[in-house]
């Protein structure tokens, strides 16, 4: 056997099949022996480094972020109806709104979920429970607002009038138009402006109190 | 079979994950991720040395990996699949950084394959046992061409065999035999001049000893 037959026969089946013809070539041959020995120390060096690192975890945080913005991981808001009553029950869940609150709008909000002809209601009125529990949980507000007068407050209050008047105007649309998507769109994001609205009254004058 | 291969440790099985992957689930892909990331930023640690650029090269081989997910048929295992998606990922980027220098045509040469091992003529016994450590023999690889490095990484650090690197790297098998011969070949060489310049610098030292004791016993 030649020193090339040995090398070729390393490199094809390597140091573990070493036959006879391959042990006498290497009993003679000393660059051979230093090559299988030296081959032997780098494959056993090699598999001493670790084959798996723990990752830092702000990869797979900017991965997430990612696949969230590119649409392939669909968030609960994308599986769900994603209907503007997930995101109020999660607004009210956050800001630990009491008494059973976000559960109460929660049930309105599925009763008269838009479009209309998956849930259907009464046209004369689509969001009355919505519109009914909320003037009760305006209520309670101003009944803590007596004590809470700062400006904050104040301005809050002003807020909530100009969104009442929006969705008195969206309503009246609602009603005269049934069909019409786009007054659906305007006057489901202003009973979501009013609950947001609500729930920071609620943390300002608990602040406040 | 690959050493310290990804254990299941939660009942979800990597089907059932890519299943629900495949529908946008996010605990199904944070599930595959938590399968394969050690092992896939072990691998891009290793083939550029520097953890942000690894980093970079985890995140965009499980993006690209990730994309593509809805038309993963399992023709090839799944593990396979995302090796050939980082492998393509790492050595674009080590492309774009070092194509003036080292191309990768040059992982393809013949490289003086049908000379025998080298005899070193006239120089001191540099076997390696015993003088490889972690230290240089991770700078050695470092200084490996991408192609090479590949293969050399796959098979005798992360333990691949030749059929799932041919899988990886879109080559034969015999392929994949050639280019670790020679990256061992490589690597020896790296290692042996190492040792030569370690050598050196001893014999060095030894010889600007007395020199300097002398110096410090004339000043006194």
């Amino acid at each position: 056997m030649k020193c090339t037959e040995l090398e070729r026969f390393v490199e094809q089946e390597g140091l573990d099949l070493l036959g006879n013809a391959q042990q006498e070539h290497l009993a003679e041959c000393a660059a051979c022996q230093a090559l299988v020995a030296d081959f032997a120390a780098l494959t056993s060096a090699a598999r001493a480094l670790p084959a798996e690192v723990d990752p830092p975890p702000q990869i797979w945080l900017a991965l997430r972020a990612q696949l969230e913005a590119e649409k392939i991981i669909r968030t609960s808001s994308d599986l769900a109806s994603s209907s503007w009553s997930d995101s109020l029950a999660g607004f009210f869940r956050l800001h630990a709104l009491q008494f059973g609150f976000a559960a109460a709008v929660l049930v309105a909000a599925a009763l008269v979920g838009w479009p209309p002809e998956q849930h259907p209601v009464p046209a004369a009125t689509p969001y009355a429970e919505t519109a009914a529990v909320l003037t009760r949980e305006v209520a309670h507000v101003q009944t803590l607002a007596k004590t809470a007068a700062s400006p904050v407050s104040q301005s809050l209050r002003a807020n909530l009038q100009v969104v009442d008047n929006f969705i008195a105007t969206c309503e009246r649309r609602v009603q005269q138009e049934p069909q019409d998507e786009v007054a659906h769109e305007y006057l489901t994001g202003a009973y979501q402006q009013k609950a947001e609205i609500l729930a920071a009254m609620m943390d300002t004058q608990a602040g406040e109190n | 079979m690959a050493r310290n291969r990804p254990a299941e440790t939660k009942p979800l099985t990597e089907a059932d994950a890519i299943r629900l992957a495949q529908k946008g689930d996010a605990a199904a892909f944070e599930h595959l991720y938590g399968l394969h990331s050690r092992r896939v930023y072990a691998l891009c640690l290793r083939m550029v040395a520097n953890p942000a650029d690894a980093e970079d090269l985890a995140q965009e081989a499980f993006l690209q990996l990730f994309r593509k997910i809805a038309t993963f048929r399992g023709e090839s295992a799944f593990s396979t699949w995302l090796h050939r998606m980082t492998v393509n990922v790492v050595l674009m980027r080590l492309r774009k950084k070092t194509l003036p220098a080292v191309s990768l045509e040059e992982t393809m040469d013949p490289d003086d394959e049908n000379s025998g091992p080298k005899r070193d003529v006239g120089a001191p016994d540099l076997r390696l046992s015993g003088a490889v450590d972690r230290v240089n023999i991770e700078r050695c690889i470092e200084q490996l061409p991408p192609g090479y490095k590949t293969v050399f990484v796959l098979h005798d650090v992360q333990g691949y065999e030749h059929n799932e690197i041919a899988g990886i790297m879109g080559c034969s098998v015999g392929n994949s035999k050639s280019q670790l011969h020679k990256a061992r070949t490589r690597l020896r060489e790296h290692l042996q001049e190492e040792l030569r310049s370690q050598a050196r610098q001893a014999r060095q030292d030894l010889q600007d000893q007395p020199a300097a004791k002398a110096v410090t016993k004339s000043n006194e």
